[in-house]
């Protein structure tokens, strides 16, 4: 399947000045396959899939991840390519990635909501909210030790 | 981050089917970034919140990214999650309750001009702030949520 995105579809009129924007076209390829963990996939191995074949995210223009009630693991990337992969691009996507650091949410909605509520709050509820962040980090630590 | 066009609401929400007298799959859509960490991360907030008590990351059974064109890489998502029933949507907590309104200032105040701020990553945050944002942001996600739910949005409303 051929895909054509079309930059001001429908917007431009006779006296309009200024650039008309691209259009891009590329060869639509399918990629299945199973992850171990979302977490590990976006902080990573999508990451990782974009370096290795060449891609901008935008070209990976639908991706669907499906679970059956015991966490998200069948992945259908749906991508359109201005220049078809080789197959040693592809036979290197399934190189195991080296074990990375614990994942860094550090520009979500709930970083931003936590630092609105460290600036804001008082020092006794922060105490308190200190003390459960570091009975977690314990708990997160045994459970790691216990794998 | 979350764009401005974020319209995910519990209203948005919606049951598309019932499974057993147990479980029921609810839908929600909604529009943000690129796929990555920090949109998964906004999935599981924009859930939690809505399920709340309901909400196990593991339940979501379909997530879908779909690009928007004429954007700069904003995509529209889908995602579809287990409940069980009876399914309680809850809006999404967004402000700090008794947060200190802005004081006024007088025109002839001087106010420090602090140049350290606009290079800092963490403006207006101390180290101590710093510590404990590192910590939060770096709990496996599962955890992050229920830290989320237990210990932190009881403050916002």
């Amino acid at each position: 399947m051929r895909v054509v995105t079309i930059e001001n579809f429908g917007t431009l009129g006779p006296d309009f000045e200024g650039h008309e924007g691209y259009i891009y076209e590329g060869d639509a390829w399918l990629l299945r396959f199973t992850i171990k963990s979302p977490e590990h996939f976006f902080a990573n191995e999508l990451r990782n899939l974009c370096e290795v074949l060449g891609l901008n995210l935008p070209q990976i223009y639908q991706m669907t991840l499906y679970g059956g009630g015991r966490g998200l693991y069948d992945a259908r990337l749906h991508i359109s390519f201005e220049t078809p992969p080789k197959d040693n691009q592809i036979e290197q996507l399934r190189i195991a990635l080296a074990a990375s650091s614990p994942s860094d949410y550090e520009d979500d909605e709930l970083d931003s909501r936590f630092r609105e509520f460290l600036k804001t709050t008082t020092p006794a509820i922060k105490s308190k909210v200190e003390k459960a962040l570091q009975q977690e980090e314990l708990n997160v630590s045994k459970d790691t030790q216990s794998d | 981050m979350f764009p401005k066009t974020l319209r995910v609401t519990s209203n948005a929400a919606r049951f598309i089917r019932a499974k057993s007298n147990l479980d029921t799959v609810v839908q929600f859509e909604w529009e943000d970034g690129q796929p990555g960490l920090d949109t998964w991360g906004n999935v599981n907030f924009i859930l939690a919140e809505t399920l709340r008590a309901q909400y196990e990351v593991k339940n979501i059974v379909r997530l879908e990214f779909r690009g928007i064109p004429d954007t700069a890489g904003e995509c529209s998502i889908t995602a579809e999650i287990l409940a069980k029933n009876p399914v309680r949507l809850n809006p999404v907590r967004k402000i700090l309750k008794a947060r200190k309104p802005a004081t006024r200032q007088s025109a002839k105040e001087t106010v420090p001009f602090v140049i350290d701020d606009l290079l800092d990553r963490f403006p207006g945050l101390d180290e101590r702030d710093k510590k404990m944002l590192s910590a939060f942001n770096t709990l496996p996600l599962p955890r992050r949520i229920y830290f989320w739910q237990k210990f932190i949005a009881p403050y916002f409303q």
